[in-house]
Protein backbone atom coordinates (compact mmCIF):
# COMPACT_ATOMS: atom_id res chain seq x y z
CA UNK A 1 0.00 0.00 0.00
CA UNK A 2 2.85 2.31 0.87
CA UNK A 3 4.53 1.51 -2.42
CA UNK A 4 1.40 2.42 -4.32
CA UNK A 5 1.20 5.75 -2.52
CA UNK A 6 4.80 6.60 -3.33
CA UNK A 7 4.26 5.63 -6.91
CA UNK A 8 1.35 7.99 -7.08
CA UNK A 9 3.37 10.80 -5.57
CA UNK A 10 6.11 10.42 -8.10
CA UNK A 11 3.59 11.05 -10.82
CA UNK A 12 2.68 14.44 -9.39
CA UNK A 13 4.35 17.31 -11.16
CA UNK A 14 6.78 19.02 -8.85
CA UNK A 15 6.51 22.41 -10.44
CA UNK A 16 2.80 22.60 -9.73
CA UNK A 17 3.31 22.27 -6.01
CA UNK A 18 5.25 25.48 -5.57
CA UNK A 19 6.51 26.42 -2.14
CA UNK A 20 4.23 24.26 -0.09
CA UNK A 21 5.41 21.07 -1.65
CA UNK A 22 8.93 20.38 -0.41
CA UNK A 23 9.01 18.13 -3.42
CA UNK A 24 6.03 15.86 -3.42
CA UNK A 25 4.43 14.06 -0.54
CA UNK A 26 1.59 14.32 1.86
CA UNK A 27 0.79 17.96 1.30
CA UNK A 28 -1.12 18.28 4.53
CA UNK A 29 2.05 17.44 6.46
CA UNK A 30 4.98 18.84 4.52
CA UNK A 31 5.63 22.55 4.58
CA UNK A 32 8.48 24.78 3.61
CA UNK A 33 8.77 28.44 4.41
CA UNK A 34 11.69 28.79 2.05
CA UNK A 35 14.39 26.70 0.43
CA UNK A 36 16.43 26.42 3.60
CA UNK A 37 13.89 24.60 5.77
CA UNK A 38 11.63 21.59 5.31
CA UNK A 39 9.02 20.83 7.93
CA UNK A 40 6.82 17.81 8.42
CA UNK A 41 4.24 18.36 11.14
CA UNK A 42 1.40 16.18 12.27
CA UNK A 43 -1.96 17.90 12.57
CA UNK A 44 -2.22 19.44 16.01
CA UNK A 45 -4.07 17.39 18.58
CA UNK A 46 -4.78 17.72 22.26
CA UNK A 47 -1.47 16.08 23.12
CA UNK A 48 0.75 18.39 21.11
CA UNK A 49 -0.95 21.77 21.11
CA UNK A 50 0.97 24.09 23.37
CA UNK A 51 3.03 21.14 24.59
CA UNK A 52 4.92 22.00 27.75
CA UNK A 53 7.29 19.05 27.50
CA UNK A 54 9.37 18.65 24.37
CA UNK A 55 11.65 15.71 23.64
CA UNK A 56 13.94 16.69 20.75
CA UNK A 57 16.21 14.37 18.80
CA UNK A 58 18.74 14.36 16.03
CA UNK A 59 17.95 11.93 13.21
CA UNK A 60 21.15 10.55 11.67
CA UNK A 61 23.11 8.39 14.09
CA UNK A 62 20.70 9.02 16.94
CA UNK A 63 17.31 7.63 15.96
CA UNK A 64 18.37 5.95 12.75
CA UNK A 65 21.56 4.42 11.41
CA UNK A 66 22.28 3.18 7.94
CA UNK A 67 21.81 -0.49 7.08
CA UNK A 68 24.75 -0.58 4.71
CA UNK A 69 28.13 -0.67 6.47
CA UNK A 70 29.89 0.10 3.17
CA UNK A 71 28.43 3.61 3.33
CA UNK A 72 30.63 4.36 6.33
CA UNK A 73 32.38 7.33 4.74
CA UNK A 74 29.22 9.13 3.75
CA UNK A 75 26.75 7.20 5.84
CA UNK A 76 23.69 9.39 5.65
CA UNK A 77 23.63 10.40 2.03
CA UNK A 78 20.23 9.17 0.99
CA UNK A 79 20.42 6.97 -2.04
CA UNK A 80 17.66 4.63 -1.02
CA UNK A 81 15.04 5.82 1.40
CA UNK A 82 14.71 2.27 2.70
CA UNK A 83 18.41 2.14 3.65
CA UNK A 84 17.90 3.12 7.27
CA UNK A 85 17.06 1.27 10.45
CA UNK A 86 16.42 2.18 14.06
CA UNK A 87 19.59 2.57 16.07
CA UNK A 88 18.42 -0.05 18.54
CA UNK A 89 15.15 -1.52 19.85
CA UNK A 90 15.50 0.79 22.84
CA UNK A 91 14.78 3.76 20.55
CA UNK A 92 11.34 2.36 19.79
CA UNK A 93 10.60 1.70 23.44
CA UNK A 94 11.86 5.10 24.55
CA UNK A 95 9.93 7.05 21.91
CA UNK A 96 6.62 5.38 22.63
CA UNK A 97 7.03 5.61 26.39
CA UNK A 98 7.94 9.30 26.16
CA UNK A 99 4.94 9.93 23.95
CA UNK A 100 2.67 8.14 26.40
CA UNK A 101 4.10 10.23 29.24
CA UNK A 102 3.00 13.38 27.40
CA UNK A 103 6.23 14.45 25.68
CA UNK A 104 5.95 16.03 22.26
CA UNK A 105 8.55 14.38 20.05
CA UNK A 106 10.46 16.60 17.65
CA UNK A 107 13.32 15.77 15.29
CA UNK A 108 15.83 18.44 14.22
CA UNK A 109 18.08 17.38 11.37
CA UNK A 110 20.74 19.03 9.22
CA UNK A 111 20.56 17.58 5.72
CA UNK A 112 23.52 19.04 3.91
CA UNK A 113 22.93 17.07 0.75
CA UNK A 114 19.81 19.08 -0.09
CA UNK A 115 21.75 22.17 -1.01
CA UNK A 116 19.64 23.41 -3.83
CA UNK A 117 15.96 23.97 -4.27
CA UNK A 118 13.59 22.06 -2.08
CA UNK A 119 12.15 20.37 -5.11
CA UNK A 120 15.40 18.62 -5.95
CA UNK A 121 15.96 14.89 -6.07
CA UNK A 122 17.59 14.64 -2.64
CA UNK A 123 14.82 16.69 -1.05
CA UNK A 124 12.32 14.20 -2.41
CA UNK A 125 14.34 11.29 -1.07
CA UNK A 126 14.60 12.81 2.38
CA UNK A 127 10.87 13.35 2.41
CA UNK A 128 10.18 9.78 1.39
CA UNK A 129 12.55 8.56 4.05
CA UNK A 130 10.82 10.55 6.79
CA UNK A 131 7.37 9.52 5.61
CA UNK A 132 8.54 5.93 5.88
CA UNK A 133 9.92 6.55 9.38
CA UNK A 134 6.61 8.10 10.43
CA UNK A 135 4.74 5.04 9.16
CA UNK A 136 7.11 2.74 11.08
CA UNK A 137 6.77 4.78 14.26
CA UNK A 138 3.01 4.59 13.98
CA UNK A 139 3.21 0.80 13.65
CA UNK A 140 5.51 0.11 16.56
CA UNK A 141 3.41 2.26 18.83
CA UNK A 142 0.76 -0.40 18.66
CA UNK A 143 3.10 -3.35 18.99
CA UNK A 144 4.75 -1.78 22.03
CA UNK A 145 1.47 -1.20 23.80
CA UNK A 146 0.55 -4.82 23.37
CA UNK A 147 3.93 -6.13 24.49
CA UNK A 148 3.91 -4.33 27.82
CA UNK B 1 -2.66 6.34 24.13
CA UNK B 2 -2.72 6.42 20.39
CA UNK B 3 -0.27 6.46 17.59
CA UNK B 4 3.17 7.80 18.30
CA UNK B 5 3.78 10.87 16.18
CA UNK B 6 6.65 13.23 15.72
CA UNK B 7 7.32 16.57 14.07
CA UNK B 8 10.29 16.82 11.73
CA UNK B 9 12.38 19.89 10.97
CA UNK B 10 15.09 19.69 8.37
CA UNK B 11 17.62 22.41 7.53
CA UNK B 12 18.72 21.93 3.97
CA UNK B 13 21.40 24.32 2.88
CA UNK B 14 25.02 24.66 3.86
CA UNK B 15 24.84 28.10 2.34
CA UNK B 16 26.47 30.81 4.43
CA UNK B 17 23.74 33.17 3.36
CA UNK B 18 21.27 31.23 5.49
CA UNK B 19 19.98 34.24 7.38
CA UNK B 20 17.55 32.20 9.40
CA UNK B 21 20.18 30.14 11.23
CA UNK B 22 18.21 27.01 10.49
CA UNK B 23 21.21 24.74 10.50
CA UNK B 24 22.34 23.38 13.84
CA UNK B 25 23.96 24.76 15.96
CA UNK B 26 21.83 27.75 14.86
CA UNK B 27 18.46 27.87 16.57
CA UNK B 28 16.29 28.79 13.59
CA UNK B 29 14.62 25.36 13.56
CA UNK B 30 13.98 25.60 17.29
CA UNK B 31 12.29 28.99 16.87
CA UNK B 32 10.21 27.68 13.99
CA UNK B 33 9.11 24.76 16.16
CA UNK B 34 8.15 27.13 19.00
CA UNK B 35 6.08 29.36 16.79
CA UNK B 36 4.27 26.37 15.30
CA UNK B 37 3.71 24.67 18.65
CA UNK B 38 2.45 27.73 20.48
CA UNK B 39 0.85 29.47 17.49
CA UNK B 40 2.96 32.55 17.99
CA UNK B 41 4.86 34.57 15.44
CA UNK B 42 8.42 35.52 16.19
CA UNK B 43 9.06 38.65 14.18
CA UNK B 44 12.69 38.71 15.17
CA UNK B 45 13.61 35.43 13.53
CA UNK B 46 16.74 36.50 11.74
CA UNK B 47 19.15 36.25 14.63
CA UNK B 48 20.67 33.46 16.62
CA UNK B 49 19.67 34.40 20.12
CA UNK B 50 16.63 33.86 22.25
CA UNK B 51 15.36 37.42 21.84
CA UNK B 52 11.81 37.77 20.65
CA UNK B 53 10.75 34.34 21.87
CA UNK B 54 7.35 34.72 23.43
CA UNK B 55 6.69 31.30 24.88
CA UNK B 56 8.89 28.35 25.71
CA UNK B 57 8.16 24.82 26.88
CA UNK B 58 8.72 24.34 30.58
CA UNK B 59 10.75 21.20 29.95
CA UNK B 60 12.87 20.30 26.98
CA UNK B 61 15.87 18.14 26.21
CA UNK B 62 17.80 17.31 23.05
CA UNK B 63 19.49 14.05 22.14
CA UNK B 64 22.19 13.99 19.46
CA UNK B 65 25.35 12.25 18.37
CA UNK B 66 27.44 15.27 17.31
CA UNK B 67 28.70 15.96 20.80
CA UNK B 68 32.30 16.89 20.08
CA UNK B 69 33.67 13.52 21.23
CA UNK B 70 36.83 12.30 19.56
CA UNK B 71 34.90 10.05 17.16
CA UNK B 72 32.21 12.62 16.39
CA UNK B 73 32.10 14.56 13.14
CA UNK B 74 31.21 17.82 14.88
CA UNK B 75 29.80 19.34 18.03
CA UNK B 76 26.74 20.81 16.30
CA UNK B 77 24.25 18.93 18.47
CA UNK B 78 25.70 19.84 21.85
CA UNK B 79 26.10 23.45 20.74
CA UNK B 80 22.51 23.46 19.48
CA UNK B 81 21.27 22.35 22.91
CA UNK B 82 23.40 25.01 24.56
CA UNK B 83 21.98 27.71 22.27
CA UNK B 84 18.43 26.54 22.98
CA UNK B 85 19.24 26.49 26.70
CA UNK B 86 18.02 22.93 27.10
CA UNK B 87 19.49 19.76 28.54
CA UNK B 88 21.68 17.65 26.25
CA UNK B 89 22.23 13.89 26.09
CA UNK B 90 24.39 11.81 23.82
CA UNK B 91 22.61 8.95 22.09
CA UNK B 92 24.55 6.43 24.22
CA UNK B 93 23.61 8.07 27.51
CA UNK B 94 19.99 8.55 26.58
CA UNK B 95 19.12 5.21 25.00
CA UNK B 96 21.72 2.61 25.96
CA UNK B 97 22.50 3.86 29.47
CA UNK B 98 18.82 4.45 30.16
CA UNK B 99 18.62 8.21 30.82
CA UNK B 100 15.26 8.24 29.01
CA UNK B 101 13.63 6.34 31.85
CA UNK B 102 13.95 9.33 34.16
CA UNK B 103 11.65 11.31 31.84
CA UNK B 104 9.01 8.63 31.64
CA UNK B 105 8.38 8.02 35.33
CA UNK B 106 5.79 10.50 36.56
CA UNK B 107 5.68 11.75 40.15
CA UNK B 108 2.72 9.57 40.89
CA UNK B 109 4.57 6.53 39.65
CA UNK B 110 7.56 7.46 41.78
CA UNK B 111 5.43 7.68 44.90
CA UNK B 112 3.79 4.38 44.16
CA UNK B 113 7.13 2.77 43.53
CA UNK B 114 8.54 4.10 46.79
CA UNK B 115 5.51 2.96 48.78
CA UNK B 116 5.61 -0.44 47.16
CA UNK B 117 9.30 -0.77 47.78
CA UNK B 118 9.13 0.19 51.44
CA UNK B 119 6.29 -2.17 52.22
CA UNK B 120 7.88 -4.91 50.21
CA UNK B 121 11.29 -4.34 51.69
CA UNK B 122 10.05 -4.24 55.28
CA UNK B 123 8.01 -7.36 54.75
CA UNK B 124 10.72 -9.16 52.95
CA UNK B 125 13.20 -8.09 55.63
CA UNK B 126 11.09 -9.65 58.33
CA UNK B 127 10.48 -12.72 56.26
CA UNK B 128 14.07 -12.77 55.16
CA UNK B 129 15.38 -12.50 58.70
CA UNK B 130 13.01 -15.12 59.93
CA UNK B 131 13.79 -17.52 57.15
CA UNK B 132 17.46 -16.69 57.33
CA UNK B 133 17.62 -17.43 61.03
CA UNK B 134 15.58 -20.54 60.47
CA UNK B 135 17.70 -21.74 57.63
CA UNK B 136 20.93 -20.87 59.42
CA UNK B 137 19.83 -22.65 62.51
CA UNK B 138 18.67 -25.60 60.50
CA UNK B 139 21.85 -25.50 58.49
CA UNK B 140 23.81 -25.31 61.69
CA UNK B 141 21.84 -28.17 63.10
CA UNK B 142 22.41 -30.05 59.92
CA UNK B 143 26.11 -29.43 60.12
CA UNK B 144 26.44 -30.51 63.67
CA UNK B 145 24.04 -33.41 63.41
Amino acid sequence: MLDARYHQRKKTKVSNLGQVGFGQGDLSKWHSKNDALGVRVEPMNALTTGAEKIAAFDLDGTIQTTKDYRMKDRPYMVSNCDGFKFRSPIVKEALSELYRAGWKIVIFSNQSQAKGAMNGVSARKIRERVDLLAAEVRLFSFSCFFCI
Amino acid sequence: MGEVKFDFYCATQIDKSDEHNYRKPGIGMYKEMLSRTFNTTNNDNNNNNMKGILQKPSKMFFVGDAAGRSSDHSSADVDFAKNCACEFFTEDDFFERGAWRTFVATKKDDENVIIDLTTDVSQSKKLGNASASNSSSSAAEGEYA
